[in-house]
């Protein structure tokens, strides 16, 4: 599967590692890292309180690190389904995260679906059904990040309908 | 963006409104008309691998945001920095200088248009990522 070679690119740098993976009763095990809290968890831990722009700023810059890493020309994988419970702690008292679950993920010119991404997190072109970019997952990174601030998912929509009237009310984006 | 989205998916979020004029604008509805359940239910959905067709285009006039009440993400994130007087600034960077970057590195990356939305090259050199405060 093309998928094998992308996750050994990816097990590089900020993203989860893949250690080993195995056959077993005809079902492709995959065998990662453990790693620490993820931050739905985390925001959990705050009663949903947030966290400071200070922590944010750190969690910023790695995941975006690993989104220009993913976007690289030889890389060109889209994660598809970034959100907060994808991105773990590497450690339950530090402010290192990584990337995980590429379930989802595709290369940007070889798009499996049209209907992608967690609801909370889906961009516009996925909900109107355009062709899609690596810049999906950067309005995934952009709720994500005013959801680790305010401590709520910053459009909650209750289906796809009620998803667009809530990205389309908060004015001026 | 809705320009270039297919009727079965536009109509589905928005209304194509004929001015006067003649000119076409979009306006989003108010009601889901579609008969899609609405059960409310505020847990977390899982992401789905349905399969739909791909789009076909067609042009047409800018989408125009409805009048509803809306609530600017100046308002959203700010009206939080009201509860967060636990600890100061200056431990959390919770600053008006560092909220005004924040907040603008957000609409940098929730525009619409996924051309001038912001890239990861970019955001890497935005002032609230490389915290030159």
């Amino acid at each position: 599967m093309a998928h094998d070679t992308t996750l050994i690119l990816l097990s590089k740098i900020l993203t989860v590692r893949l250690l080993t993976s195995f056959m077993y009763r005809n079902h492709q095990c995959l065998v990662f890292e453990m790693l620490s809290l993820n931050l739905y968890e985390l925001l959990k831990n705050t009663q949903f309180g947030g966290v400071s722009l200070n922590l944010i700023r750190k969690f910023s810059k790695q995941v975006l690190k690993a989104l220009l890493f993913l976007a690289r020309n030889d890389v060109d994988v889209i994660h598809c389904d970034l959100k907060p419970e994808n991105i773990l702690l590497r450690h339950p008292k530090k402010s290192g995260v990584k990337v995980i679950d590429f379930g989802s993920s595709c290369r940007s010119n070889r798009r499996m679906y049209s209907y992608i991404q967690s609801r909370f997190y889906r961009s516009p072109e996925v909900i109107l059904g355009l062709p899609y970019a690596v810049s999906i997952d950067m309005w995934s990174l952009g709720c994500i990040l005013a959801e680790m601030h305010t401590g709520e998912p910053l459009f909650s929509g209750s289906d796809q309908f009620d998803q667009m009237q809530k990205i389309v009310k908060v004015s001026a984006i | 963006m809705l320009e270039q989205a297919s009727d079965r998916h536009r109509l589905e979020f928005f209304e194509r409104v004929v001015e006067p004029s003649g000119q076409v604008r979009w306006t989003i509805k108010q009601e889901n008309t579609t008969g899609s359940s609405r059960a409310g239910s505020s847990s977390r959905p899982a992401s789905s691998t349905e399969q739909q067709n791909p789009p076909l285009s067609q042009p047409v006039a800018p989408i125009i945001p409805s009048e509803n009440p809306a609530k600017s993400l100046m308002e959203i994130i700010s009206a939080e920095t009201h509860r967060k007087k636990k600890y100061p600034p200056s431990e959390t960077g919770n600053s008006p200088r560092n909220y005004e970057l924040f907040i603008n590195l957000i609409h940098r990356m929730l525009t619409y248009d996924p051309r001038e939305r912001i890239s990861a090259e970019e955001a890497l050199n935005h002032p609230f990522v490389k915290g030159e405060t």
